[in-house]
């Protein structure tokens, strides 16, 4: 069995190098390239040519890619990609598998001979150099400990520089461009629709140990900058500051935030209210659930991706508040 | 006499009881929600928000941490006579770790099972663990014995759990607050389970009391007073795990209100068994609550695990305490085994090489999906080539320390796991990234080394009068090694996010390592080998008992300082490479043992070469199974290493 699969694999690798090949050649007719320079946490990265194949190891940045219209060439954990983030374009199925995003597959990663790889830091901080021997490595935090930065800045800079290091900045930019377009489209719509309150709290719950825990997105975080440019108000204030733009709650932390809408993502495997809070008096007599005022954004609404999951966001938002 | 019991008995109570209302009103006042003390009283008692609120959050959330905290203490209380261990508890005895283990699976693997049955799950996980330590044991119950299980057992779980947290993040996220125990309560689902169940054992412990103040005569005068000493001793495991399990299968794995409730309850004065299972119960919730009131205090409106609460109270303590219990304890020599009919070395040396040579041929040749014997290509050159030379030197490495340990301790089971040096590199190693979250990962072997040195200098400083009793060591061994892995836990759900790198290092990886580690691990072999190699003969002269060894001339402290500190050294190297790797040294000197005997320089030769071809195998089926996804080598090592170590100890009665 193993051995057809691995037949298998070296049959369509030997067709897939021939269409390469084939590919190629007219691509070495071009101009020659400029040397592009992007910034990440790890300093300057200086490409000779703006990069063609690209890693990428965190979700985010895969998003950020196939936003400008380029499919990494690797790229880790596809499978649970699939099933917590919802955009178009969607990835392609010859993106090749570089194993988790905590530990990606050093070998795999250099087997596609990336031009180009993109990690997050408080994952790929610690494998930076194996990284660099691959290819030139850029990384990004998206939780800057800088307060003045909110993550939303965060998330259109490092878009750009990403955009920037496969020559696709005309194309970012409009990218950009057409989501302040569809915030004014969706604001006007959130507007007409005469919305009983916009106050809302955004949340994203899971089950920890038989008690749900729900974070509560702060207003420094990128969810909730998307719900402000859209004209709701979040009303979350958190007692401190915290740097992954969320607060963790239980039920009772829900009472003081009762007279907002309530927006949620829920996995769906592992949805506390149908299962733990159902029945529970504090949750079914709070007034946005009384008033029917919970909103599902959806299982696949990723909270923490780039412009095309802003997009997925307010998209779902309107959805299940104005069309309902 | 009895008038003064009473008395202290009286103190024990009034105090207790007065500590406990006063610490369960405040706890009730804490919460989310902000009202004052006078709304809630005026609000409770109409039908409302503040009653919703106090009744089905607040109300059981205390209703369990009053009813676990008790049934946490029995539970020890009763395992301490049985063991006569004064460490043991749900916590050391791996109970926790099992049950913990269960429902991060079912987590996995089955959502909706354990949404249904969350109870269940967890009481199987500790149901098993208990019956693993105890059916392990022997029925001797030899104090040292069961806590070295206990530690084995907690070793296995807790690096399997470790694996799963890894491989399966975004399921398991929401586990972190739970693997360190929290009150968190929704419903009275978990108090309706939990409370019936601690009643009806808690009363059942109670019927034992007489019983159990026989058995704690000695097991030959209770069988002499006609006491069915097999009997009661199971029944009462059978209380202590039920206690035990059903509490953490509703708050998980709180630690050290086991320990520490029955021990305060003694040093009261408090005497008898009935008399010690009530006051221990009535201070175990004393205790949790506490613990509760303390880690809202801390941290308002936000949940720190009371777990780790309980951890930071109870750690030091618990050191303290195997300090002073050992003391008293008499000289325990052990027969370390090993087959008196050697392998002779001239047929061994050439099988085990040919195996290795395999072995690594194997893994140099094949990545998962592709085989290709041209090593020198760049990608195999640069990634595969150094990782898997890494693995055999530091697992070389590894069984050293074993030996080296095993040796001077005469204790079959030691090794730096057991030792507390692993568990303590690891603390160092998670303080250091708390501290300074933003520092890189190269210098997390710096904290590691700390932890090591430090968990080495309690053991000389505490050991030093004793001449190194290999139980007195051993014991510590175990108190410091909670008491690392307690610190880990706090500092895990301290560092939140930038957690999941660590927890790849402190499971143990051979991942991403390059040319500088082989280099590394090189230099770092070649100085140790020496002093291991010298050392040997020192502790095959030990092995006749310390009186002859003196007698021969042998200076007996200076014998076990030096074999400590090499042993710790090699191990901590060892750890500063690929971070927390167990079993290896456990394991490895232990087959050797039983194919060239127990004369150190073949021992070592064997056993190095054992340790090699075990994490080399190790780190290449973690490599190939799911590839391209990568299993931590340390958990694949727990795999290969815990069937072998079980049958040991099987064999070892």
């Amino acid at each position: 069995m193993k051995q057809r699969i691995v037949l298998l694999i070296a049959i369509l690798m030997l067709v897939l190098a021939g269409c390469s090949s084939a590919s190629e050649e007219p691509a070495t007719t071009e101009t020659a390239a400029e040397p592009v320079t992007i910034t990440g946490t790890n300093g300057e990265v200086k490409l000779d040519a703006p990069a063609k194949k690209v890693v990428v190891l965190e979700w985010t940045y895969a998003e950020d890619l196939l936003a400008v219209g380029v499919q990494p060439a690797g790229m880790a954990d596809i499978v649970d990609y699939g099933n917590y983030v919802n955009i178009e374009p969607q990835l392609d199925e010859t993106v090749v598998d570089v194993g988790g995003r905590q530990e990606p597959n050093l070998e795999a990663i250099a087997a596609i001979e990336p031009d180009l790889i993109i990690g997050v830091s408080f994952r790929h901080d610690a494998m930076l150099e194996d990284l660099e021997k691959i290819a030139p490595t850029v990384i990004f935090n998206p939780y800057p400990e800088d307060e003045s930065i909110d993550l939303y800045q965060e998330m259109e800079t490092t878009f750009k520089e990403i955009a920037k290091a496969v020559d696709k900045t005309a194309e970012a930019d409009k990218v950009l461009a057409d989501l302040e377009t569809k915030y004014e489209e969706k604001a006007a719509e959130i507007e007409a629709a005469n919305l009983k309150t916009k106050d809302v709290i955004l949340t994203l719950a899971y089950t920890g140990a038989q008690a749900p825990e729900i974070r509560v997105f702060t207003p420094n975080s990128m969810a909730s900058i998307i719900l402000e440019r859209i004209g709701l108000n979040n009303v979350h204030q958190p007692d401190q500051y915290e740097i992954f733009g969320s607060s963790t709650f239980n039920v009772e932390g829900l009472v003081k935030y009762e007279n907002a809408n309530y927006l949620y993502t829920v996995p769906d495997e592992d949805n506390i209210y149908e299962n733990q809070l159902k029945g529970n008096k504090v949750w079914e007599n709070l007034a946005f659930v009384k008033e029917g005022r919970t909103y599902d954004l959806g299982a696949d609404t990723w909270l923490y991706g780039g412009p095309l999951s802003a997009e997925t966001l307010m998209n779902q938002i309107t959805d299940v508040m104005v069309n309902k | 006499m009895h008038g003064k019991l009473n008395m202290k008995s009286f103190a024990s109570l009034a105090g207790g009881f007065f500590l406990l209302i006063a610490l369960s009103l405040i706890h009730l006042i804490q919460g989310q929600a902000d009202y004052t003390v006078s709304e809630l009283v005026s609000g409770v008692w109409v039908e409302g928000r503040i009653q919703d609120i106090v009744m089905s959050l607040r109300l059981p959330r205390l209703v369990i941490g009053l009813v676990a905290g008790g049934a946490l203490a029995v539970s020890g209380a009763v395992l301490q006579t049985l063991t006569n261990n004064p460490l043991a508890s749900p916590g050391t005895l791996g109970i926790n770790a099992g049950a913990f283990f269960f429902v991060v699976i079912s987590v996995i693997f089955f959502p909706s099972f354990l949404g249904q049955f969350p109870f269940i799950t967890a009481l199987l996980g500790a149901v098993l663990s208990s019956l693993l330590v105890v059916g392990l044991s022997g029925k001797q119950m030899d104090p040292v014995r069961v806590a070295l299980t206990g530690m084995i057992i907690s070793l296995l779980f807790s690096s399997m759990t470790g694996a799963m947290q890894l491989l399966f993040e975004n399921q398991t996220s929401g586990l972190f607050l739970w693997g360190s125990g929290t009150l968190v309560q929704l419903n009275w689902e978990g108090v309706k389970f939990a409370a019936p169940v601690i009643a009806i054992f808690f009363v059942a412990a109670l019927v034992l009391s007489k019983s159990m103040d026989v058995l704690s005569l000695g097991e030959d005068i209770a069988s002499s007073l006609g006491q069915n000493v097999r009997l009661v001793k199971l029944m009462a495991w059978g209380v202590a795990i039920v206690l035990a399990a059903a509490t953490v299968s509703v708050v998980g794995p709180i630690g050290f209100i086991g320990l520490m409730a029955p021990h305060i309850v003694r040093m009261m004065g408090i005497r008898g068994h009935f008399q010690i299972f009530a006051h221990s119960f009535l201070w175990g919730s004393v205790m949790l609550i506490g613990a509760d009131v303390l880690g809202r205090l801390i941290q308002p409106g936000q949940e720190v695990p009371v777990g780790a609460m309980t951890a930071l109270i109870g750690g030091p303590w618990l050191l303290y305490l195997a300090w002073k219990t050992a003391k008293s304890m008499k000289r325990g020599d052990r027969q370390m085994g090993g087959t008196t009919k050697p392998v002779r070395l001239k047929v061994l040396l050439p099988l085990l090489i040919g195996m290795i040579a395999v072995v690594i041929t194997l893994a140099l040749s094949f990545n998962g999906s592709e085989w290709s014997f041209e090593w020198m290509k760049p990608v195999v050159w640069n990634f595969r080539v150094p990782r898997v030379l890494t693995s055999f030197i530091v697992g070389i490495m590894l069984a050293i320390t074993g030996v080296i340990l095993q040796g001077v301790l005469r204790n079959p089971l030691a090794d730096s796991s057991v030792l507390g040096v692993t568990s303590m590199a690891g603390a160092g190693a998670m303080l250091l990234l708390v501290v300074f979250p933003a520092i890189p990962s190269a210098f997390l072997p710096l904290g590691a080394t700390l932890g090591a040195v430090l968990a080495l200098g309690i053991i000389l400083v505490t050991a030093w009068k004793n001449n190194f009793q290999p139980m007195l060591v051993a014991l510590m061994g175990i108190a410091i090694s909670a008491f690392g892995s307690a610190a880990t836990q706090v500092f895990v759900v301290k560092a939140k996010l930038a957690v999941a790198s660590a927890l790849v290092w402190l499971s143990g990886s051979t991942y991403g390592k390059g040319w500088e580690d082989v280099q590394f691990a090189l230099i770092l072999f070649v100085l140790f080998i020496g002093p291991a190699i010298y050392i040997t003969r020192s502790l095959d002269t030990l092995t006749f008992g310390d009186d002859v060894a003196a007698g021969l001339g042998l200076s007996i402290r200076s014998t076990r300082v030096w074999a400590l500190i090499i042993g710790v050294a090699i191990s901590t190297a060892a750890v500063s490479i690929v971070g927390t790797i167990g079993f290896i040294g456990l394991v490895a000197p232990h087959i050797a043992r039983r194919l060239v005997g127990f004369r150190h320089l073949p021992l070592m030769l064997a056993s190095g070469l054992l340790g090699g071809l075990l994490l080399v195998t190790a780190d290449f089926v973690g490599r190939i199974l799911i590839a391209p996804k990568d299993i931590p080598s340390g958990l694949i090592v727990a795999l290969i290493g815990t069937p072998y170590l079980l049958y040991l100890l099987r064999k070892m009665k």
